[in-house]
């Protein structure tokens, strides 16, 4: 362990154990407007007539006719209303906002508020593809025509719930010089700034965008926001009042994005040695209402189409649908989860047929050091994946209870996942559209001010990226501080996703460290500032989507145990033996506190977490039937991690936050099909499918 | 006024009662989510219900004659820890919730919230236990297995009050409590089993089987408990395929959000095969 990795005490820590943590709910503000959403009660249609009761003194609507600018959030495009106008496209799209100072007139006016529609056929079959992109590599036809053996299956992954600790919520006021400050839990300042600068039409110094304490995010709260803000400023513009639109658990649930729903179709070509030497993968993903970030989805699940394995020829494809359904958007793993899941059960079920072993199958094709992969760019740093597995069956028992439990039908199994996350934004987008920048301001005293847009909402970066400024300046962590991003103060260092938080803004930071501490001068007040710079090696093609998806790669190794009881095919976790390569560990607690609850919230995706839509409407729409994991279903873990140092990481780190997730689906999926003898291909492995699968499934 | 509606005797409860008040607020740990609103806004309770959980003399546990008698408004967590209470019963109770909605909720709460999933009242039915409902009219008692006549409907009425639960104190039960539901803590049952059997000289002297979450009340049959009566152990397994096919004829269970029709039923019968190969 590295210096850097020792643990410090969380910056966190004290204002969340003791409450004084200041939540968006939280915010007291002077002569405050509530906010309720009426919405769309209909997947698809015209709406003919909104009826609004007469409103009493000082209470407002607020619609589309109340937006200066652009009727559009922008994300990616602007496709997705502030306000519904003419039409909606999926249950629960906003239509107005009622705000008044008294929460019960508010909500006794949003619920007489009657809105006439004439009904549309809606669709929810996955027809209507809004995003397609497509890849080749080697020459996949010829590997299928000389295949000595072609193996294909379907692939089918559900829903997930980001289940951050407090709903989406958003505050917004006017300030004296007209300016509207927005307050909200969110990931994302500049995103949420940038659409609200659209939809207002105003000069950037129209719109402040302060980042609240945020209690978990996992990428809901990575688009949503810009359109609570967008909604909530054009609330403050028009009532030239402060408004507070705070969503309710189940209101969270129906509206807001979740992972994507999936479809994958792999088929493998094996030469005679039964290798997989070619792969063709077609990948279908739910969008629902609006396209959102489900290109940029799709594409981080294409690329990852051969899993942590080196497979010559290629041949992938995938779609996007718009279906009338509350829109899918970003959740920690952004479509790898997916597409992992698929590669290493199809791995796993071809061992299986082979009389292979699935760990000693997987073995055989692992990706290695200057391999080119799967777009054609090229591994370049080592891959340290044959002693991560070693090290993980060993810690496991892995060969003995495979064998032990296989053999006395004791309806337990273990199972083991291979998987790596792309680290940063996918192809060239630091490089083309964040552009990011960095700015360290040191007063006179020498206390040092982080100055980025990143937002600690409970992964730990503040602490990290102090470490990392501390430790490069040789100065006590507790000189350095890291506000929560305020765009008035803060210039744009991207938003806090894609597992670059630490490894890019903290490179940035290091280098803008490494600058200060070359021109430190006591008592003196002075600032450094960094921009991102490409590095040369980095080659990606957009259009061809050939080259170097990804700066650099963390690489990760998962076995799970587990008891399926013979009754109710309810799971029990037995454990969880993980080795992660994250570069270095920038704090050792906070990587434990990542891992384990990204590999816990990847299990729960892979055998717990279910949800349904159907006719539109969601089946579960809070946390007594959208059935999280407690403490108590939580099985041990036992984490490592393992050092390889990355060169452009500051002190050699790589992505953190997403590669533990990725694993667990796979993991849990494999180690429930050694315990019952069946073959799963879709998951949430529910105790409902596994009795299903234990009465009619295949072997 | 709220205050106005909260006695601290049974009598002032049966008094507001018998003028209209109403509903009855036990531990609010069902009502008040069922009720909410808005976060900010208070729950949609009449202004007229009566809260009872500050009746000190209906929080209680004691043997009584046959029975150990419970006051109404006994916490769960009071229940879970004390030494009167029948072990079928406090299997279930570890599985109710959390620890912070069993520190608040009550077993009157759970009888007349009348869930079929509900896990404390599973364990009350298969002990054959009953109810005291009382009213400035007078008190009388019903035997749980009548009490409930439908989701979230009893035989309790609008000047009621449930103030016992009478439970016949036998410690030669056999028993067992499976509850399924979607995780380990704080889950509603997708399905459950109570089991209760007493042997003597060889043979079944009583035998219970109730069932939750499988049809609009909790479900016990007594035409078919009544056959294994009288019957040792090993017949009993003997007729294990016969007396599942009879449960399969009254276990109707449905398909929602939480799981499927044919999944109950096939897990209840498992826990039943389990009950019984463990006679």
């Amino acid at each position: 362990m590295t210096d850097i990795s020792a643990s410090i005490v969380r910056r966190d820590a004290a204002a969340k154990i003791s409450g004084r943590a200041a939540y968006v709910a939280d915010l007291a503000v002077e002569g405050v407007l509530h906010a309720r959403t009426v919405r769309s009660t209909i997947a698809k249609g015209a709406i003919l007539k909104v009826d609004v009761p007469p409103l009493p003194e000082g209470v407002y609507t607020v619609d589309h006719s109340d937006v200066p600018g652009e009727n559009g959030v922008k994300i990616i495009f602007k496709d997705m209303p502030v306000f519904a106008e003419r039409e909606v496209r999926y249950i629960g799209e906003p239509i107005l906002l009622v705000c008044g100072p008294d929460k019960e007139v508010v909500d006794e006016i949003a619920r007489t508020i009657v809105v006439t529609y004439r009904e549309e056929p809606a669709v929810f079959a996955w027809i209507d593809s809004k995003a397609h992109y497509a890849y080749h590599k080697g020459d996949s036809d010829k590997a299928f025509q000389n295949a000595a053996r072609i193996h294909t299956e379907t692939f089918e992954t559900g829903y997930q719930e980001q289940a951050y600790l407090e709903p989406q919520g958003m505050v917004g006021y006017p300030e004296a010089d007209g300016k509207i400050t927005l307050v909200g839990s969110m990931q994302c300042p500049y995103y949420v700034k940038n659409a609200v600068l659209g939809v207002l039409a105003c000069d950037d110094a129209g719109i402040r965008v302060i980042q609240a304490e945020t209690g978990g995010a996992f990428g809901g709260k990575e688009e949503f926001p810009s359109l609570t803000g967008a909604q909530v400023a054009v609330a403050v513009r028009k009532t030239g009042k402060p408004v507070s639109l705070l969503y309710e658990r189940t209101e969270d649930v129906e509206v807001t994005t979740k992972r994507h729903p999936s479809k994958i179709t792999l088929s493998a070509a094996l030469d005679a040695d039964l290798r997989v030497i070619g792969l063709k993968a077609t990948v279908g993903l739910d969008a629902g209402a609006y396209l959102g970030l489900s290109g940029v989805v799709l594409s981080r699940a294409l690329i990852a189409a051969t899993g942590a394995y080196t497979i010559p020829h290629l041949s992938v494809s995938g779609d996007a649908y718009r279906t009338n359904t509350v829109p899918t958007g970003a959740f920690r793993g952004f479509g790898a989860p997916q597409m992992f899941y698929a590669v290493e059960q199809l791995m796993g079920h071809l061992a299986a047929s082979l009389g292979f072993d699935p760990v000693a199958f997987k073995r055989r094709h692992l990706a290695r050091q200057n391999d080119e992969t799967s777009t054609g760019g090229r591994f370049r740093d080592p891959i340290l994946l044959p002693s991560m597995i070693d090290d993980v069956l060993e810690r496991s028992d892995y060969k003995r209870k495979r064998r032990a439990f296989a053999k006395d039908g004791a309806w337990k199994g273990i199972g083991v996942s291979v998987f790596f996350h792309g680290c940063g934004f996918t192809g060239s987008g630091e490089a083309t559209h964040i552009k990011a920048r960095v700015r360290l301001e040191k007063d006179a005293d020498g206390r040092v001010v982080v100055r980025v847009a990143s937002a600690d909402m409970g992964q730990g970066s503040s602490t990290a990226l102090a470490k990392i400024v501390a430790g490069v300046l040789g100065r006590p962590a507790d000189t350095v501080f890291v506000p929560h991003p305020d765009t008035d103060l803060a210039p744009d260092s991207g938003p806090t996703v894609a597992s670059r938080t630490t490894m890019i803004v903290g490179g940035l930071l290091a280098r803008a460290a490494a600058k200060l501490k070359e021109a430190w001068v006591d008592g003196v007040v002075q600032s450094a500032e960094e921009r991102y710079v490409q590095p040369d090696f980095i080659r990606w093609d957009e259009e061809a989507f050939h080259g170097d998806a990804y700066p650099a790669y963390s690489w990760g190794v998962t076995a799970v145990e587990v008891e399926v009881d013979r009754r109710s095919c309810a799971v029990t976790l037995k454990g969880v033996w993980s080795s992660y390569d994250v570069g270095t560990a920038i704090d050792e607690l906070l990587a434990l506190g990542q891992a384990d609850g990204g590999v816990t919230q990847g299990i729960a995706y892979g055998y717990l977490e279910k949800m349904e839509i159907r006719d539109g409407r969601l089946r579960q729409r809070n946390f007594t039937d959208y059935v999280i994991p407690t403490a108590s279903d939580v099985g041990p873990t036992d984490t490592v991690f393992v050092d390889n140092p990355f060169a452009y990481g500051p002190y050699g780190a790589k992505g953190l936050g997403e590669l533990t997730l990725i694993g667990g689906a796979p993991a849990v999926t494999a180690a429930i099909e050694h315990a019952i003898g069946r073959r799963i291909t879709k998951i949430p492995a529910t105790p409902e499918n596994l009795l299903e699968l234990i009465e009619h499934g295949q072997d | 006024m709220v205050a106005d509606r909260i006695p601290d005797t049974k009598a002032e409860a049966l008094a507001l009662l018998a003028a209209g008040g109403g509903p009855v607020v036990s531990g609010g740990t069902d009502l008040m989510v069922k009720r909410r609103r808005w976060g900010g806004l208070t729950p949609m309770i009449p202004d007229k219900a009566v809260y009872v959980a500050n009746i000190a003399e209906l929080s209680y546990v004691k043997k009584t004659g046959g029975s150990v008698e419970i006051g109404a408004e006994t916490p769960l967590a009071v229940l879970l820890d004390h030494p009167f209470t029948p072990a079928l019963l406090r299997a279930a109770i570890r599985e109710t919730a959390g620890p912070g909605i069993r520190n608040t909720a009550t077993l009157a709460g759970n009888l007349v919230n009348a869930s079929p999933a509900a896990d404390p009242a599973l364990a009350l039915h298969c002990l054959s236990a009953s109810v005291r409902l009382e009213s400035a009219r007078g008190v009388r008692t019903v035997a749980l297995s009548d009490f409930a006549t439908g989701p979230g409907r009893t035989l309790l009425l609008p000047d009621e009050l449930l103030t016992a639960i009478l439970v016949p104190a036998d410690d030669a039960w056999k028993t067992m409590f499976v509850k399924v539901g979607g995780r380990k803590a704080d889950a509603i049952a997708k399905v459950s089993f109570a089991g209760a059997v007493k042997l003597d000289g060889g043979v079944l002297t009583a035998f219970a089987a109730a069932f939750g979450a499988v049809g609009p009340t909790i479900l016990r049959s007594f035409a078919i408990e009544a056959k294994v009566i009288g019957l040792s152990p090993a017949d009993v397994r003997e007729r294990l395929t016969d007396l599942s096919a009879a449960y399969a004829d009254v276990i109707r269970p449905i398909d929602d959000q939480r799981s499927d029709a044919h999944y109950r039923k096939t897990v209840a019968l498992n826990l039943l095969a389990d009950f019984i190969r463990s006679i």
